[in-house]
């Protein structure tokens, strides 16, 4: 069983998010944030400004005319996805890393979380529920807490959460053996992560949700469609495979139709590898 | 163009490929809820493999244009129609197909895996096409493989090798 200070000290070891990137993320999940607001944390940091320059002027963000200023690059781009992409570098290198305990060789976690990211922006040309900018942070985020697990557990005591889950007899998705077996699931995990990086609470409750059925916040809804999304295109399948729980209710929440999600794995396909392709400009 | 050495042709998400090299092996990774279909014609040495994501293609009719093989609808026809191309015949095709997977739910909203496995078969009772094996459904991810020169497929999962 895992200690609870076992987690926190494990935390303590990754590195923090840069304090720009959580201003930022601070700024995108409250609605009221203007461009100003977001260009001037930008602005502070010389580096991101340069980045963010180089991004609105590729062939990536879709814009004929060049852009001089950090304000028409945050108009273009949407201070969503500049934040998304922040945090996404300072954390490819660790989510490259293999997983083996879930069935994860190099890039594939990476993959899955650029993925889901990818699924939650597509959702709003998917459905007329408006979706918060936070939420792409969220998707790249939710299953941070995998990386700690694999620190923690032996790969005993991790086959023994895969035999629970694969068994006809107790057959369940991996977080809820991850909790019987182990005391703690991955999603609890990286919610005390996202809470010790100063992340806003709309995305520490998706990252811990995003397995639940209670949670009916839009955040966390989108995170669930996004990591559906992302597996339904092959991404980040592991041990787990599609055996996650996903209630239909999200889909209502959502005004989803079968046909309007299926065309969100049309466009998640789609748009992924060119999202990939975005994280090394 | 002749081959001697061994190639593995990888086929994608929402892709296909044809062989008619006998030294050459297929495979697809990566089938969740998506469908692996291997067909091959033993007396013309051609198979190939398709890796499709959805069942019908009117959810996303541009893509379809673009894409035929991310549908199983107009991708399994469109398949067949290129394995005949490339030398097999109905009569001697021997098919398979494997994925399918699905998620826990109550009902079957994001279930596409159940709705890839449903146009798969009617498409083949419709065209009096035989499945001589399948591994559908459960929640594992699969790994298809087909032996272009021996017609033998296979699929993995979580290390374990199944033949079909």
């Amino acid at each position: 069983m895992i200690a609870l200070s076992s987690i926190t000290d494990e935390i303590k070891t990754l590195d923090p998010l840069p304090p720009t990137a959580v201003k930022l993320v601070g700024l995108i999940a409250d609605e009221r944030s203007s461009v100003e607001e977001i260009g001037q944390v930008i602005q502070y940091d010389q580096a991101l400004t340069a980045y963010v320059l180089k991004y609105a002027n590729s062939v990536f963000s879709g814009s004929k005319r060049q852009i001089v200023s950090i304000k028409d690059a945050v108009i273009r781009l949407g201070g969503a996805r500049i934040t998304e992409q922040l945090i996404g570098k300072h954390l490819q290198a660790k989510l490259k890393s293999p997983l083996i305990p879930y069935g994860y060789d190099e890039s594939d976690l990476w993959r899955h979380s650029v993925a889901s990211a990818t699924a939650a922006e597509m959702l709003s040309s998917c459905t007329d529920v408006k979706i918060s900018g936070a939420s792409f942070t969220a998707a790249l985020l939710h299953d941070i807490g995998k990386l700690i697990m694999c620190r923690l557990v032996s790969p005993e005591e991790m086959k023994k959460v895969w035999e629970m889950a694969s068994d006809q007899k107790t057959s369940c998705p991996g977080e809820t053996a991850e909790k019987q077996i182990l005391g703690f699931s991955h999603p609890e995990i990286g919610a005390h992560i996202a809470h010790a990086w100063g992340l806003p609470q709309p995305i520490v409750s998706a990252i811990r949700d995003h397995h639940e059925t209670l949670s009916e916040e839009t955040v966390t809804d989108t995170v669930k469609i996004a990591n559906v999304t992302a597996r339904s295109i092959g991404e980040g399948l592991g041990m787990e495979g599609m055996g996650l729980f996903i209630d239909d209710a999200v889909a209502q929440r959502m005004h989803l139709t079968r046909d309007s999600f299926e065309n969100l794995c049309a466009k998640t396909l789609g748009r992924f590898k060119e999202v990939l392709q975005m994280f090394d400009i | 163009m002749t081959r001697e050495t061994i190639m593995k042709l990888t086929v994608g998400v929402s892709d296909m490929q044809i062989s008619a090299n006998t030294g050459d092996l297929i495979v697809t990774h990566a089938l969740g809820s998506c469908i692996g279909v291997a067909i091959h014609d033993a007396t013309a040495r051609v198979g190939g493999i398709l890796h499709f994501m959805l069942p019908l293609s009117q959810v996303d009719p541009n893509k379809a244009h673009d894409n035929p093989y991310m549908f199983g609808d107009i991708g399994i026809p469109d398949f067949f129609k290129e394995t005949y191309q490339a030398g097999a015949t109905k009569e001697n095709l021997r098919v398979v197909m494997a994925g399918g997977a699905q998620v826990f739910e109550q009902q079957d909203f994001f279930d596409i895996g159940k709705r890839n496995i449903v146009i798969a078969r009617k498409l083949f009772w419709k065209n009096n096409i035989m499945i001589a094996a399948e591994n559908v459904g459960g929640h594992i991810p699969r790994t298809l493989y087909l032996e272009v020169g021996t017609g033998k497929t296979w699929f993995t999962s979580h290390g374990e090798t199944t033949e079909l």
